[in-house]
């Protein structure tokens, strides 16, 4: 009995659930065919599911989820692309640009994506979490995804509770209002605000305070922190409450199809060093057309990303009217024609004159998108990688990850086409030979006083301008090159030279270099008080820097030392007293006699201000794209090695197409490594005119014996500077024959008269038949003839 | 498709050699009385023998890949047959105004070497080389779009299979006189 009450509770209860899923899905309706956008005239509701009252000053942020979710399946957008990145088995599709996750400390950039793309690690293989990943890329990522995790016991350095999910933001893509900012939002997103960043960029409201900056304990229902109103201020939001009427509610001008400016903030890739008014754009874009006539969507937020084999890949026929051939010329399959071409007022090529060969073997793309192939490749920076596009007081752009296009290369379809290509770049741990990368907090002590060279001058440098009489600043000057501290407390590579016999730190005032101390005989029984006073508060200085290294601030001047006794009181004293000459540093004895240099003495042995390794790091790094040099490889490396206990890992740095390990003898040493191989992508845009295509003009812009799009070399670069690099050419990215696209090239030089020859043979056939042809109809009428006659 | 045709054509045709080939071989044209059989100046001689001998090489070469490999032409292959098309188209026309008289279909040759079989074969050669070379010519210049393009290798493929059957019927008939 008992269990046939069981039973029919049960089966009620599946009914309800099922009614219920059924009423859920109701709630959404069919698009009813209007192709107006209705008018969002809408009230705000937040992550509770509360109606927000604006002039409430304890007010929460809006939710999308439920905001936008109360007339919007939000289930099912967030699988769309944009959002199911981490999803179990994911679409794969074809390879795209992952994510670069990029440490210019430690000299990392290492290609990051969940949909198992060639040479990319999964977030976990890198050792992100879905926090420090949200952390590390969302300042390009609509939200959703990993945004939308919870605390794990898995992940301890997590902060969901004081960040909140990170939600869709709706509004940065289907704002139609000029107010949408994803600057603000990348900036929300950097001080945890994840809950507070779709009202922040929309610009519904301002954001004050850091997530970031609370205390682990502080949850957003606690409200303001009263203990402290200067550094760790709570989140809250002040809504812009004229844009709310009596109901509460607030007019959103929301586009269906999102407007161009908010895909390219995350899909902008710029020619480095390229002016905005050089670049032409696409050709579409040009024509009026928006990224989301071909890159369009359903409810499901499956963006269509337009390659050829798209509809295969997704069991989707009606995907491929959306790539290139679709849209031009149309495509057909078993069951009919299944996309009509010219669609969207598209012209059908007729492609005059090209082997249809070239149809076969290349995308699209490979003679119509991409700069033109030159003998360099194009060095571009990308939204994602680089992250162009973030304005705001502090400098976002960084000029690494070194990206670079096209490379035309065989890709997962087997035809060649134009791909961006960058070379991972990580410190590695290398057990039972498997390849595992290190994060930047497992190099933290492995790295300390050998990575930031440059910060490290800048800040001994920082330390000595203490102000001078005549507004000098001072710089660092070595080899002939003098390097200024910057905002950011790096150094930067002056334009002006320096005289072959300056060197070291001095003063800098219009390009003209000094002393930091005025002259002064130091010979003389009495010195200038002035002088006294400048040297006494520069060791001063020097002696309150707090990265100093062992050993107290000195300066020498001939054979005279100077420092300061227990006193703070400036001592002075003969050179070979104070110091071992024969530990003396190289750099000293290159000081001329006359010359003011400074340094650290410690048990009679006199240091430069700045040690030999980072001078020469500073020279070789400051003022290129590198961070790191060999020798600071080769330290970190043996650091690594001096730490592992166990002594049996293994560690490497992988750089420029190569990986670097330190031998027995102590010195770098580069093996090529499936791990070091470089992750390359596709690229579409821009798309250049009909009349701009390869092999529009003349056939040998490709086939010549030394046209780039075969022989062009690709040479991989990274963090550090080093001449083993990976290099190779196009032909071996395409598995062509080097030597049949020479000879093939140079049968171009003799085409004209290879078609002079055969016309000529033809003319000569058409003659010969003609001929007998005329004299077949010859006879034929003399026979026609006779016959009459008889 | 291509490749059935070709198959079925080349079978066809050496069965034709093999089961026929003294019949045809004895059938002279225009008249029952066959002339003296005289030799070739030395000069026209190498240029037949460089005509046949291109034609066979690009009958390799094109036909190898289409039936036996199962793709078109590529990587090397496409540059010797390139080359020997020129030599063959060449060849060919000089050829065919040198012997234009001797394959006439009119009367006996002037060194009565020729059956009517073989006679009908050379003309086919050459109007299937006329074929030949215009289509890689049409399909050189900006004339042709994607669609023309293709129609050209088909007449391409056609025409080079006609005369890949004439020839095998002519070198199957060639030396089978009595």
């Amino acid at each position: 009995m008992n269990r046939l009450i069981l039973i029919v509770i049960f089966l009620v209860a599946v009914s309800r659930v099922s009614v219920g899923a059924e009423e859920a899905s109701k709630k959404f309706h069919e698009w009813t065919g209007s192709r107006t956008i209705p008018v969002h005239r809408i009230g705000l509701t937040d992550e509770n599911g509360e109606g927000i009252v604006p002039q409430y000053k304890q007010s929460m942020p809006y939710s999308p989820s439920k905001t936008c979710g109360a007339c919007h399946d939000y289930n099912k957008i967030r699988h769309g692309w944009h959002f199911n990145y981490a999803e179990k088995d994911t679409l794969k599709g074809r390879s795209g640009q992952p994510w670069i996750w990029y440490d210019e400390v430690s000299g990392m950039q290492l290609p990051v994506s969940g949909r198992n793309w060639k040479n990319t690690w999964a977030p976990s293989e890198a050792g992100l979490t879905p926090w420090t990943f949200i952390k590390t890329f969302a300042r390009n990522l609509p939200g959703g995804g990993l945004g939308e995790s919870e605390e794990s016991p898995d992940d301890p350095a997590a902060r969901w509770n004081l960040s909140g999910k990170l939600e869709i933001d709706c509004l940065a893509c289907h704002n139609a209002s000029p107010a949408q900012n994803h600057s603000e939002w990348v900036k929300q997103v950097a001080r945890e605000n994840f809950r507070w960043a779709p009202t922040a960029s929309a610009g519904l409201g301002e954001i004050g305070g850091m997530a970031s900056r609370m205390p682990s304990s502080w949850t957003v229902m606690q409200g303001p922190n009263l203990d402290d109103t200067q550094y760790a201020i709570a989140p809250s939001v002040t809504y812009d409450t004229k844009r709310f009427d009596r109901k509460k509610r607030m007019l959103f001008d929301i586009s269906g199809k999102p407007q161009d400016r908010h895909c390219l903030f995350c899909h902008s890739v710029a020619e480095h060093g390229k002016q905005r008014k050089d670049v032409d754009g696409d050709i579409h874009t040009r024509a009026g057309m928006n990224c989301v006539e071909c890159h369009r969507n359903g409810v499901d937020h499956m963006v269509n990303r337009g390659y050829e084999t798209e509809a295969r890949d997704r069991k989707d026929l009606s995907v491929a009217a959306s790539s290139c051939r679709g849209c031009h010329l149309g495509v057909d399959d078993e069951k009919g024609v299944a996309a009509m071409g010219g669609r969207l007022g598209s012209p059908a090529p007729k492609h005059k004159g090209i082997p249809p060969v070239h149809f076969d073997k290349l995308s699209c793309t490979t003679c119509h998108s991409g700069p033109w192939p030159t003998d360099d490749l194009v060095r571009v920076r990308t939204a994602r990688a680089n992250r162009i596009g973030i304005i705001g007081v502090a400098n976002w752009t960084t000029d690494l990850p070194y990206i670079v296009e096209p490379v035309f290369m065989k890709g997962e379809d087997g035809k060649i086409a134009p791909h961006r290509v960058t070379w991972p770049s990580f410190w590695a741990r290398i057990e039972s030979d498997k390849v595992r990368p290190l994060t930047p907090d497992a190099l933290a002590q492995a790295g300390t006083n050998v990575f930031e060279t440059p910060k490290s001058l800048a800040g001994i440098i920082a330390a000595m301008d203490i102000g001078d009489p005549t507004n000098g600043k001072p710089v660092f000057v070595n080899s002939g090159k003098i390097y200024s501290v910057n905002v950011d407390k790096g150094l930067d590579l002056a334009s002006a030279k320096a005289a072959a016999d300056q060197s070291g730190i001095l003063l800098c005032k219009n390009g003209a270099l000094s002393s930091l101390v005025a002259a002064f005989d130091p010979a003389a029984e009495q010195m200038d008080p002035n002088v006294q006073v400048r040297i006494t508060d520069l060791l001063k200085a020097l002696a309150a820097y707090k990265a100093k290294p062992d050993g107290v601030p000195v300066m020498t001047l001939g054979d005279k030392v100077y420092q300061l006794d227990e006193t703070a009181t400036l001592k002075t004293s003969s050179l070979k007293d104070e110091v071992d000459l024969a530990k003396l540093q190289s750099d000293f004895l290159k000081v001329p006699a006359k010359s003011v240099a400074w340094g650290w003495l410690r048990d009679k042995k006199l240091s430069p201000i700045a040690p030999d390794f980072v001078v020469r790091s500073v020279l070789e790094t400051v003022g290129t794209s590198y961070t790191l040099t060999e020798e600071q490889v080769v330290m970190v490396l043996k650091n690594l090695a001096t730490s592992d206990k166990s002594g049996k890992t293994k560690y490497a740095y992988v750089c420029s197409g190569k990986m670097f390990t330190v031998d027995q003898g102590g010195r770098l040493s580069a093996v090529d490594h499936a791990a070091a191989e470089p992750v390359a992508w596709p690229l579409a845009h821009d798309i250049r005119p009909a009349k701009q295509a390869l092999g529009a003009a003349k056939c040998t812009i490709c086939h010549s014996v030394k046209s780039p799009f075969f022989f062009g070399k690709v040479e991989a670069a990274g963090p550090m500077k080093t001449a083993a690099v990976q290099s190779k050419q196009m032909f071996e990215l395409q598995g062509q024959s080097a030597n049949f696209h020479r000879l093939f090239g140079l049968s171009f030089l003799v085409r004209s008269m290879f078609k002079t020859v055969i016309f000529g043979a033809a003319c000569l056939i058409g003659l010969v038949l003609a001929l007998y042809a005329l004299l077949a109809l010859n006879s034929l009428t003399k026979f026609l003839g006779s016959r009459e006659n008889k | 498709m291509f490749r059935a045709l070709t198959v079925i054509s080349v079978v066809a045709a050496i069965a034709v050699v093999v089961k026929f080939g003294k019949q045809l071989a004895g059938q002279s044209a225009g008249s029952s009385v066959r002339p003296r059989i005289g030799r070739y100046p030395l000069i026209e001689a190498l240029i037949a023998f460089v005509m046949w001998a291109s034609l066979l090489v690009l009958i390799a070469t094109g036909f190898l890949g289409a039936t036996m490999l199962g793709h078109a032409l590529s990587g090397f292959t496409t540059l010797i047959h390139v080359g020997c098309g020129a030599v063959f188209a060449l060849s060919l026309a000089v050829l065919a105004v040198f012997r234009a008289e001797a394959y006439s279909l009119a009367g006996p040759d002037t060194f009565g070497r020729f059956s009517l079989v073989q006679k009908i074969c050379f003309w086919v050669i050459v109007i299937c080389g006329l074929g030949l070379i215009f289509s890689v010519l049409s399909a050189m210049f900006p004339i042709l779009a994607t669609d023309g393009q293709h129609m050209a290798t088909r007449v391409h493929k056609l025409s080079a299979l006609v005369a890949l059957v004439a020839t095998i019927i002519y070198a199957g008939t060639a030396g089978k006189r009595n």
